[in-house]
């Protein structure tokens, strides 16, 4: 008889059916760990590269309170990459490309009475099989607003208006959420595999 | 499935030429790796301090970075976002483990410990083709395949390649006995050395279902035993998660660490194809070693081992999925049912088994040159 080609192959131990049940019940309560573990797991597990990123760009941004108006760049070696958190590659020559669907950068300011004018120069990955992207920006948990860009649009700066109330701290952590990253492999349009979203160049914050 | 059991001298006949197969392939490949250093070593960036040091490249230092001083959630400077998270625990804390017995040297306990899975490894391919009733001379060929094939010099170096593939065969060697219990222990430390050992479940899933029929395998009650090692299977990895959840806050620390050290990812499979069209001759050779073990896994089929297609099929997938195509050559090396189903068709036919066996010895001393002088094609 060939191996494990016939269903006779099954040889069942002669155990009591207790046992049986038993271990099926041991086997069920892992199989459901398993599954509770997984759910935890899940829910309550945050990207600890992200997590620490933050915490520095936290501490940074403590010790290197910023007077407005404010001009920041991100290229390698450049003003705005200790304000850098979770979610960007490295500082390239001249910028950053955000690395997930989620980055974050903090800034302190030294505190105004008024509203501020926040603009993002970054310009997003596009190609043309992959021609659309949404760009949503919240500061301090309050979102300011949400760009489409297409390549007719790519070179736009997202501006938006921060309400003092939104921070009134002077802490501002912003938080770029980019709908759809796409690595150039992915579209075809080089081996570079890293999942693209934008590239920000610089950062402008005014008191309105 | 029964076993039969192999004959005591034909056994003993085969463990001592597949420790000969083992010490010629070894000796030769750090002969080839002794030369490649002479020749052009030494290597900018590498401390080589002798023979032993030339089974420590690429991923080594981290294994022992792990061994000696645990995880840390400290990011690598000259590669930001690689932490020790993206190696697994169980190779690590075995090196940690045996370590007091050779002084503290952590690479020599690596090494030691990676030759002796190899050998047990060997031994247990040969049984495994065995009990599949594969002829002896066969059986034995398809061990000598897996010391021959390109890039096996990570068998021996401080990797958890070795150790690896022994539980593998071990795993799928007692399901296949029907000692389940044994098979679902290893299948559990197999998803602790590498994450995708926990594909194994995938093997034993096709096993239950051919042993019982599709039907029966929902009825569990009857035979809850047939289980044992699907349910083991996951367990190494979800200590592995927790471990990470209580150390870092991410159960997911190593894709986590993984994404942004090294940029894998998980993508469609088919992404990967456009990596096999070659444009330079290291790209052309892992092209051609992509279609061959390919062709090869087709074996398997004519042979009737389905459920080890199944399982090869699933690592291939993962491999393809995981960006690996770039950086193939070692992950091929567990599949070893696929040699054990070449070497059953290569065992008749001597010439064209010298001739395989001669450009595949070839392409590995090409490989092991480039692993000594750390050339990314050895990766």
């Amino acid at each position: 008889m060939r191996m494990g080609t016939a269903k006779t192959d099954l040889v069942l131990t002669a155990v009591p059916a207790w046992r049986r049940w038993l271990l099926l019940g041991a086997l069920f309560a892992l199989g459901s760990l398993y599954i509770a573990a997984y759910g935890l797991f899940v829910l309550k597990s945050r990207n600890f590269i992200d997590v620490q990123r933050n915490g520095r760009a936290t501490e940074f941004a403590r010790a290197h309170v910023t007077a407005l108006p404010l001009h920041m760049t991100f290229g390698e070696g450049q003003s705005g990459t200790g304000a850098l958190g979770g979610g960007w590659y490295n500082p390239e020559g001249g910028g950053v490309w955000s690395a997930s669907t989620d980055a974050w950068i903090h800034l302190s300011i030294a505190d105004g009475d008024s509203d501020f004018d926040l603009q993002l120069n970054a310009i997003p990955f596009l190609v043309r099989h992959h021609s659309r992207i949404r760009v949503t920006v919240d500061v301090n948990d309050t979102v300011l607003g949400s760009w489409e860009r297409r390549p007719t649009s790519a070179g736009e700066p997202m501006r938006m208006r921060v309400p003092h109330s939104t921070a009134r701290s002077g802490r501002l952590i912003i938080h770029l959420h980019i709908d759809k990253p796409a690595s150039p492999r992915q579209v075809g349009s080089s081996d570079d595999f890293r999942q693209l979203g934008v590239f920000l160049t610089s950062l402008d914050l005014v008191s309105s | 499935m029964t076993r039969t059991p192999i004959p005591a001298p034909e056994l003993r006949t085969a463990i001592l030429a597949i420790a000969a197969m083992f010490l010629i392939s070894r000796a030769i490949l750090l002969l080839i790796a002794h030369i490649s250093m002479l020749q052009f070593g030494p290597v900018p960036g590498l401390d080589d301090t002798g023979i032993l040091s030339y089974l420590c490249r690429w991923d080594c230092q981290w294994y022992l970075d792990i061994a000696a001083n645990g995880y840390s959630v400290v990011e690598v400077g000259g590669k930001p976002g690689a932490t020790t998270f993206a190696f697994f625990p169980l190779f690590p804390l075995a090196v940690r483990l045996i370590s007091p017995l050779f002084n503290g040297n952590y690479l020599l306990a690596a090494v030691v410990l990676t030759n002796t899975c190899f050998l047990a490894a060997l031994v247990y391919i040969y049984r495994y083709a065995r009990l599949m009733n594969v002829d002896h001379v066969a059986a034995l060929l398809a061990a000598g395949l897996v010391c021959v094939l390109p890039q096996s010099v990570t068998f021996s170096a401080a990797y958890s390649e070795s150790p690896f593939l022994l539980l593998l065969v071990v795993a799928m060697f007692y399901l296949r006995s029907q000692r389940y219990l044994v098979a679902g222990i290893a299948a559990a430390m197999l998803s602790s050395m590498r994450p995708n050992g926990v594909f194994f479940l995938f093997f034993a899933i096709a096993c239950v279902i051919r042993q019982v029929g599709a039907r029966a395998f929902f009825a569990p009650w009857r035979a809850p035993e047939l289980y044992v090692p699907i349910v083991l299977a996951p367990l190494g990895m979800f200590a592995f998660m927790a471990f990470c959840f209580v150390t870092t806050g991410d159960a997911f620390a190593h894709p986590s660490t993984e994404y942004y050290g090294w940029g894998w990812r998980f993508g469609p499979p088919w992404e990967s194809l456009r990596m096999l069209l070659p444009h330079d001759a290291a790209q052309l050779l892992a092209t051609v070693d992509v279609v061959g073990v390919l062709l090869c896994s087709v074996l398997l089929i004519r042979q009737g081992w389905y459920e080890e297609f199944v399982l090869c099929a699933v690592f291939v997938l993962l491999i393809f999925s995981g960006q690996g195509v770039a950086v193939q050559f070692r992950y091929w090396l567990m599949l070893f049912p696929i040699w054990i189903a070449l070497a059953r068709v290569l065992a008749p036919r001597p010439v064209t088994s010298a001739m395989t066996f001669a450009m595949l010895a070839s392409i590995n001393g090409l490989m092991t040159c480039a692993w000594a002088l750390q050339r990314p094609i050895s990766f």
